[in-house]
């Protein structure tokens, strides 16, 4: 492949796992949200929306504490041929952990909206608060997981400032598209920065505007 | 016969002390909008705690863990979402086909079984029915209704009462319901009772409920 699509490949690429992991992940955490009562709901709550106050490089930092080869995590998934930093699979989760709340909050959002009787039936019926999760609630919290999964996969296109500090900036491994027109500038490259830049503003543009084609067919469909 | 007992305060504050009992067979709790029938169906039920259940020996609450139970929510709580059949069952069964006897229960009341598709298609009406369905589907020993009736058309609303005379027929459960049609308090044996201003009345007659409406003793 021409290098030129490498770090464009390697950003969608990236988008694409992250999101379709959030997609599992961000349910998971919904549901604990959804269930949980008291401090320990707002505790999650707060855990989840970190990633949207943090500086990222703040968030790198402690990623790289928490995952470098010195500690136990780092090592064992090193062993395994995983590093966790420097490295593809690095990037899928940080970009996991930092995309959390663009795929909880449209989710639990969704769900928390949905009248109380739905899930009142399920608890009289004694069902399994998973099972009230998924065949009750979830069913009718699809626009809530479509416009989540989005902007996981339009936020994840774009990151810069954790990736630098996690995956660092290696040629066809961790470098993504707005890293390397970072590369580019420095280096006073321009032409190659806007072509760059010209496709990430046309995939930018075009999953933008897929989200809102996608809301504006489905708002006629209420479903209650 | 269940004897229930509830003593706490209204969302507005003000205290109030629910008692009386149901019989077995059909119970009506007659009440003006506004009066406490689904503040009290809730703590029946067990989804707000606080209310007290004899029947001879103290029964266990939530009532809906300790005893079978089949509940229709106000305006009926169907999920749209989801498939008629998988709005009935809601986990009973890995079958998603209606059987023999629950095909003639939809026929009687004029809803067919639409495959696959939601039930976001029904009609205000067909919904209510369905919702009936659902909660009769395991014949439960308590059925609680809230307002099952209201917003059918005089058939069905018929057809739905007298179903819920023959489920009560059985002699072996208890079916309540809430309503603010006097012509409900004409079912063949029901057990009247009304709830105003913070208590629960026992009432003899569709007589006396619409005296006490129209001419309310302190």
């Amino acid at each position: 492949m021409p290098d030129f699509w490498v770090p464009i490949f390697l950003s969608l690429g990236l988008a694409l796992i992250s999101s379709m992991t959030l997609v599992f992940v961000g349910n998971l955490f919904a549901f604990w949200i959804f269930f949980s009562k008291g401090v320990r709901g707002l505790l999650i709550r707060v855990l989840v929306n970190l990633p949207l106050v943090l500086p990222p490089t703040v968030m790198g930092f402690y990623f790289l504490v928490a995952f470098s080869p010195n500690t136990w995590v780092g090592h064992v998934f090193g062993e395994l041929g995983f590093p966790l930093v420097f490295s593809f699979q690095g990037l899928v989760l940080a970009s996991v952990i930092f995309g959390l709340p663009f795929m909880v909050n449209p989710l639990i959002s969704s769900i928390e909206s949905l009248p109380e009787a739905f899930t009142e039936l399920g608890v009289v019926m004694n069902r399994k608060p998973v099972f009230i999760y998924r065949k009750m609630l979830l069913p009718h919290a699809e626009r809530g997981l479509i416009a989540g999964a989005m902007m996981t996969f339009a936020h994840t296109l774009g990151e810069f400032g954790l990736i630098l500090m996690i995956g660092g900036n290696i040629p066809g491994r961790t470098r993504v598209a707005a890293i390397e027109i970072y590369n580019k500038v420095i280096a006073m490259d321009y032409a190659h920065a806007h072509l760059l830049s010209g496709v990430m503003l046309g995939i930018s543009v075009l999953t933008l505007g897929l989200i809102f084609f996608w809301f504006k067919k489905n708002r006629s469909e209420t479903l209650w | 016969m269940v004897a229930f007992e509830l003593k706490t305060n209204m969302a507005s504050g003000v205290a109030i002390e629910l008692k009386g009992y149901l019989e077995k067979g059909i119970n009506v709790l007659f009440g003006p909008s506004g009066s406490g029938k689904t503040f009290f169906l809730r703590h029946l039920i067990g989804l707000e705690k606080g209310v007290r259940l004899q029947d001879g020996d103290p029964i266990v609450t939530p009532l809906y863990k300790s005893r079978s139970l089949g509940y229709m929510p106000q305006g009926g709580g169907i999920l749209p979402g989801l498939t008629i059949i998988e709005n009935i069952y809601l986990g009973r069964s890995k079958d998603l086909k209606p059987n023999a006897a629950l095909k003639e229960q939809m026929e009687s009341l004029g809803l067919k079984f639409y495959g696959d598709e939601r039930s976001n298609k029904l009609s205000g009406g067909e919904k209510l029915r369905l919702a009936l369905i659902r909660a009769m589907v395991d014949e439960p020993e308590f059925l609680i209704l809230d307002e099952p009736f209201s917003g059918l058309d005089p058939y069905y609303g018929q057809i739905c009462r007298e179903l819920l005379t023959e489920l009560s027929d059985l002699d072996k459960r208890y079916v309540l319901f809430t309503t603010h049609e006097l012509d409900d308090a004409k079912m063949p044996g029901a057990n009247l009772l009304l709830i105003n201003h913070g208590e629960i009345r026992k009432m003899e007659s569709a007589t006396e409920i619409r005296d006490h409406f129209f001419n309310p003793k302190p």
